[in-house]
């Protein structure tokens, strides 16, 4: 199979078109890789500068810390090419909720909500990480967990 | 925008309870206030005064609830008091005006931070229920 690749510095979002005559065993295996790939976030480690995929499954938390965007992992932190807003809008479905102006939480690993006399409302997350669920976005995090529940 | 409908949304909706109930609780004791127009128009003020003064708690995201309440009611019942004050230098107030305001603000005050904060942990414990739910849900479908 040929395989061209073309840069384009004025395109607006990277794209792979693969065509074929007839879906042959490769054309059939590409394909499947790169549906694959589709749902998966690429991450850059900033100290090693070392890449890896991960799924949104995998990812604790998206924080961005002076614009940019880091995902955090059970043991490690990863910095992505999506903004918030981004990630949110694509990934936003699979479990992932606003807890503050810059962070979004993934509910799937939330081991539960400390509420403290102070009336501040700590999330604790399963590697036992404890972030602040702010009080602008409560209630749309609240709302968030009942969707998600009605919904499953 | 939104903020500003909100408040003023907020405004009528106080105004209007505090205003039946003053009607009401004078209508079972009979009682005839002598300072009538200008009761109402003060309890306006101090509407408006005071829901401006807990929509603010939004600047104070970052510090925690108690102490943003606290600090309002604080706020609310000075400037109440000293709003009073100066209205007392201009025109005759009623020797009882600053003990009724005081519990007119007080009882109302810590009556809905009560229920404030019994709703606050109610939510937080309904949401750790939805967040168990789900991982069961979750842990079924693993399986």
């Amino acid at each position: 199979m040929k395989i061209n690749v073309y840069q384009e510095p004025n395109l607006k979002e990277n794209h792979i078109d693969l065509y074929y005559n007839q879906m042959d065993e490769e054309t059939m295996a590409i394909k499947q890789y790169l549906s694959a790939l589709e749902g998966m976030i690429p991450g850059k480690d900033e100290e090693t500068e070392r890449e890896r995929m991960m799924t949104p499954g995998e990812i604790l938390y998206i924080e961005v810390v002076e614009r940019k965007t880091y995902a955090y992992l059970k043991d490690s932190v990863w910095r992505i090419t999506y903004g918030l807003q981004q990630f949110m809008d694509k990934f936003g479905s699979v479990g992932f909720a606003r807890n503050s102006k810059s962070m979004l939480v993934n509910i799937y690993h939330i081991q539960e909500l400390n509420a403290q006399m102070n009336m501040r409302v700590n999330i604790v997350m399963d590697n036992g990480e404890r972030i602040v669920l702010n009080r602008s976005y409560k209630n749309e995090f609240y709302k968030y967990l009942e969707k998600k529940v009605t919904e499953s | 925008m939104k903020v500003v409908k909100e408040y003023l949304l907020s405004v009528c909706v106080v105004y209007t309870i505090l205003s039946l109930v003053k009607i009401f609780m004078e209508g079972i004791s009979s009682y005839q206030d002598p300072y009538y127009v200008m009761n109402f128009g003060m309890m306006f003020v101090v509407t408006c005064f005071a829901t401006f003064v807990l929509f603010m708690h939004r600047i104070f995201d970052k510090v925690p609830l108690v102490f943003v309440m606290i600090g309002q009611y604080i706020v609310v019942i000075g400037g109440v008091m000293l709003g009073l004050f100066v209205m007392s230098k201009l025109v005759e107030v009623s020797p009882n005006a600053y003990r009724e305001l005081f519990l007119q603000i007080t009882v109302p005050y810590i009556v809905l931070a009560g229920i404030y904060y019994v709703s606050y942990f109610n939510e937080v414990r309904r949401a750790n229920h939805n967040l168990s739910e789900l991982k069961k849900m979750e842990n079924r479908n693993d399986n």
